[in-house]
């Protein structure tokens, strides 16, 4: 630091230096000054506030968000019954419909019943009030009269759920005719009536009953006719 | 509590020892940043954060006398208001030229009291004021004002005679008024 005066600069300098305020003009406001200061020096913990209100925000939004997420991430009932069945809303289904179908369409009936169970909705409970209603009972049935607050209460709509019939398949049974049973078809039903024809057989020659099986024709559909009744 | 006491309070942590240092100096200071930046409201930010930077680096600061503690603040409050001046591009530059024609009496300016030349000085146009504070009180050179500033250092010189020249004038204008006063 170079100066043509050097004398003169630091006359300057020392008498201004000393000047720490002016005639007729106010000091400064060491506290006002100091708060503002305070407030520079301190920017860490306006910015934990900071970060803390950050973390809220990110608490409430994530409450928010989460149960959405998680129930996004649940089946929807409603859509896994209307991906596996085509059930169009116009058309409700019957059971009876269900029983009459093929034998082939059996299996998706079922589980068309079984999914029809599960939306099942909860029993119906009725109100309190609607008890209280059913509750009161006349005295003098002949002097029964409508009080206005029975008028004006309406009868409660109650909202049974249609019942679901299960289905119970019946296996087909094959029809078989009198005459065929002699036949080589009819081997099945001989094989498994087998044991009871012998048995039937033996407990005729014991009682003495004479049966001529194998002469006549007719007699042999009458022993025929015979273990008929004795399978059905 | 010694000044010394004072800076190894604040080393280690104290608000206390902070803010009582701060009420010490920090009255002359903002003077000091009042003959940079005219506005009081101005000057008072440049004070605070040159006290924020002063004690934001007073772990690098090593005590050895008021005096130099005192320098070492007056540095800080000084560059604070040079970059705010910066900033707005206030200096107004004349050319060499015309410096040179006006003519100087330096012992003026030392026959005034304190809250005199303060006064003159706020007055001169922001230019003039700055050179003539670092050259004339602060004692720096044309190159480091040219530096400090960002102009040549021919315009730092003709700053420097054109504010000699218009203290002088306003010397004269107040000398003349004082004495038709006291002639009334």
């Amino acid at each position: 630091m170079q100066n043509n005066n050097p004398n003169n600069q630091h006359i300057l300098q020392r008498k201004l230096d000393e000047l720490d305020h002016l005639p007729g003009e106010e000091a400064i406001s060491f506290d006002a000054s100091w708060q503002k200061l305070e407030l520079r020096m301190n920017p860490v913990r306006r910015r934990r506030r900071n970060y803390l209100y950050w973390i809220a925000a990110a608490c409430l939004v994530a409450g928010f968000l989460l149960p959405w997420a998680l129930n996004k991430q649940k089946p929807n009932l409603n859509e896994v019954v209307s991906n596996r069945l085509p059930i169009t809303p116009s058309k409700p289904i019957k059971s009876n419909n269900l029983i009459d179908s093929n034998a082939n369409n059996t299996r998706q009936d079922a589980m068309l019943v079984n999914t029809l169970k599960t939306i099942e909705k909860p029993p119906f409970k009725a109100p309190a009030v609607l008890e209280k209603q059913i509750v009161v009972i006349p005295e003098n049935p002949l002097a029964l009269k409508q009080s206005p607050e029975q008028e004006i209460i309406p009868a409660p709509v109650v909202d049974i759920p249609a019942p679901v019939t299960a289905i119970v398949v019946k296996k087909p049974l094959g029809v078989v005719h009198l005459n065929d049973l002699n036949n080589a078809d009819g081997s099945q039903l001989e094989k498994t009536a087998g044991n009871e024809n012998k048995r039937m057989i033996r407990f005729i020659k014991r009682t003495g009953v004479e049966t001529s099986l194998g002469d006549r024709p007719d007699e042999r559909t009458s022993g025929n006719h015979i273990l008929l009744k004795n399978i059905n | 509590m010694t000044t010394e006491q004072l800076i190894r309070e604040i080393k280690a942590g104290s608000v206390a020892a902070q803010q009582c240092f701060f009420r010490l100096y920090s009255a002359r200071l903002l003077m000091l940043c009042r003959r940079y930046v005219k506005s009081r409201e101005d000057a008072e930010e440049r004070m605070l954060d040159g006290f924020f930077k002063f004690f934001k680096t007073i772990d690098s600061f090593e005590f050895i006398s008021d005096a130099a503690l005192f320098a070492w603040l007056k540095q800080i409050m000084i560059h604070e208001c040079l970059c705010q001046l910066r900033k707005k591009n206030s200096f107004q530059l004349v050319s060499e030229s015309e410096a040179m024609d006006i003519t100087i009496e330096e012992d003026a300016l030392n026959n005034l009291s304190a809250a005199a030349l303060f006064s003159l000085i706020v007055q001169l146009p922001v230019g003039y004021r700055t050179v003539f504070n670092l050259y004339a009180v602060e004692g720096l050179t044309h190159k480091e004002i040219a530096g400090a500033l960002g102009i040549s250092e021919g315009s730092s010189k003709s700053q420097l005679w054109k504010a000699r020249a218009l203290l002088q004038k306003m010397i004269h204008a107040n000398e003349n008024d004082h004495a038709k006063q006291q002639s009334k």
